[in-house]
């Protein structure tokens, strides 16, 4: 049965019950009727009574004594019979029609006498009689009254076979408006079933038609659709993150073989005597040396974004963004000392104090910086703003360069992403500054953000959650 | 593209006879064509390097090179897009393109662009020179073939 369809076992269910109610209501409504004709049968038997309560067909009474007074068997019904039987058992006399072979086998009626109504079957076995035996106690003689029962079985056998005529017809057509009707309810269902089949090869924006709330079927499709977009939405952020992992990964190869390429090209210059002596040699192990701390930083910078990642807990102390911000300015004049960097704060309500690590809150002020100084010619002033906001401390630095474009800004916090494809080492660093920024934003509640504008200058700003807000 | 002869090791061929080939190194990472300079100019070759993709382009027009080695992460135009002019302006210089980038469908583009091969820094100078002089080998081969 399991291995059956749905439609089909329903259609199964509702035949098997509408043969299962024709059957009843058949059988209840023929017994109905035999027990009613029976009824009506045993009714006239029982009304014969004595011989002389019988008037025959012409309406005369019947004598007391039949077997003294025969009358003409023609005058009375076919279907009826008296007879009787003496005293030993031995029919005295009869009256009704001749039957012959169909009139009723009466070998073993006087013993029935006083059991009330029974029926024989005629003396051939093809009909039924209902038979009533009475004993006279004056005469000893026993008077069997019988009534056929041919036109009462003839009549329930007709209203049988109409019965199972009709049934038929019914179940004939109930069986083909319940196909219909389970196939017309079922096809939401099998659209359903059509579109889980597409999506299942990979169509993962496929959604199965909805229906109206109120039915089964409509809440199902409204809870499936919810569920694919659910399913599409992961699958997409993990292909997103999967992509995101692969370029990562093709970066950070292709960072770490640049310099290894100079320093085994000045390592090959060496060992073939190019680079031996004097000032050559000072200038090949000058490049070894920066390749290698170039490398170093990116490893650093790399191995700093991987713990991030990992949203490894934080070291929580009490940190001013004032003094933070000072130090990363007063660096960055003592790395380009022609440069004006200027401070500004504006904390009137409380201290810029934030919850965090110093350390690492240090690095967000730096790489800001150094981005500024990095992509602005060396006349550009950059200013450092330190101020609170509606339980933010926020770090702000601004600069007056040649500003971005807006594809270039929804890039900038991207991973080894930088404006020009060439690396331009020369002004930044790993191409990592601002991704660490960001991670280490978020990885203290806050965010950051990026405002630029085309010969206007870019500002980066840093909201931090003021310690013990609340927020 | 196979090359079949190659010079045994240590024993690095200048390629041709009759004159000093001359190479072209587009690089944005100054070192690398510094050391090139260094590498193949004390080997015969004359070098020529350019720092951005304009620059490439541009050298390729005046200079005349024999051989391009060519980075794809520049300023200015993309490798990819220097190597589409060069292979526009001359169809039969050869192309070498190097570069850090493990990126294999890059490298399929490289190749599918008109480069003659890609190969992956770091790299052996020598195995370059070896490498650039079977190129030239090849090519010169080729025009004396046909």
């Amino acid at each position: 049965m399991r291995s059956l369809s749905i439609r089909v076992r329903l259609l199964l269910g509702i035949v098997l019950l509408v043969s299962l109610g024709l059957a009843i209501a058949n059988t209840a409504g023929i017994l109905l009727l035999r027990d009613y004709l029976l009824s009506r049968v045993d009714e006239q038997v029982q009304a014969i009574g004595p011989p002389e309560n019988l008037p025959d067909a012409a309406g005369t009474p019947l004598p007391r004594d039949i077997c003294s007074n025969p009358r003409d068997p023609r005058g009375l019904r076919s279907d009826f019979m008296l007879v009787v039987l003496d005293a030993d058992g031995q029919q005295a006399c009869s009256l009704g029609p001749d039957l012959g072979q169909a009139a009723p086998d009466l070998t073993d009626a006087s013993a029935s006498a006083g059991d009330g109504l029974v029926n024989v079957r005629s003396i051939d076995g093809d009909d039924r009689w209902r038979l009533r035996a009475t004993t006279d106690d004056q005469s000893g003689q026993t008077l069997l009254v019988a009534v056929s029962l041919a036109e009462a079985d003839a009549t329930v056998a007709r209203l049988t076979r109409l019965s199972a005529l009709i049934s038929l017809a019914v179940l004939a057509l109930t069986t083909a408006a319940a196909a219909l009707t389970t196939a017309l309810g079922l096809r939401p269902l099998s659209e359903i079933e059509d579109t889980a089949e597409r999506i299942a090869e990979g169509n993962l924006n496929e959604r199965v038609p909805t229906y109206r709330r109120s039915t089964e079927v409509g809440r199902l499709s409204h809870a499936l659709n919810g569920m694919l977009g659910q399913i599409e939405s992961a699958f997409r952020a993990r292909t997103e993150s999967e992509a995101t992992l692969r370029r990562f990964i093709s970066d950070a190869s292709h960072e770490l073989r640049t310099p290894l390429a100079t320093i085994q090209g000045h390592a090959e210059l060496w060992r073939t005597g190019m680079m031996r002596e004097g000032r050559d040699l000072d200038t090949l192990m000058s490049r070894i040396e920066g390749e290698s701390h170039r490398m170093s930083g990116l490893v650093d910078d790399m191995l700093l974004l991987a713990r991030l990642d990992q949203s490894r807990p934080l070291e929580q102390k009490p940190v001013d963004l004032i003094s933070l911000a000072t130090d990363a300015v007063i660096d960055a004049e003592a790395r380009q000392p022609g440069r004006t960097v200027r401070l500004h704060t504006y904390c009137p309500a409380q201290p810029p104090v934030v919850t965090g690590d110093e350390a690492r809150l240090r690095q967000v002020a730096t790489n800001l910086l150094s981005n500024a100084l990095a992509h602005t010619p060396p006349t550009s002033a950059v200013d450092v703003t330190v101020r609170t906001d509606d339980g933010y401390a926020v770090l702000s630095v601004a600069d007056e360069g040649p500003g971005m474009t807006p594809e270039v800004q929804a890039r900038v916090f991207d991973r080894f992403y930088r404006a020009d494809a060439g690396r331009t080492r020369d002004q930044g660093g790993t191409g990592l500054g601002l991704a660490i920024v960001k991670s280490l934003t978020h990885a203290h509640g806050g965010a950051v953000t990026c405002n630029s504008t085309m010969a206007s200058g870019s500002t980066f700003t840093v909201a931090l959650p003021l310690a013990g807000a609340s927020k | 593209m196979t090359l079949t002869t190659l010079p045994p090791d240590g024993d690095l061929i200048h390629p041709t006879d009759h004159r000093t080939p001359t190479l072209l190194v587009v690089d944005d990472e100054p070192s690398f064509g510094e050391i090139a300079q260094l590498w193949f100019g004390a080997h015969g070759w004359r070098v020529r390097v350019a720092l951005s993709g304009p620059d490439g382009v541009t050298s390729v027009a005046t200079r005349r090179p024999d051989l391009v080695v060519l980075d794809l992460m520049l300023p200015g135009y993309s490798g990819l897009e220097v190597l589409h002019r060069i292979h526009a302006m001359y169809p039969r210089l050869p192309v070498v393109v190097s570069t850090a980038s493990d990126d294999t469908d890059l490298w399929r583009a490289a190749l599918a662009g008109g480069a003659t091969d890609v190969l992956l820094k770091p790299m052996s100078l020598m195995d370059l020179e070896r490498h650039l002089a079977g190129v030239l080998l090849y090519q010169g081969w080729l025009r004396a073939s046909h």
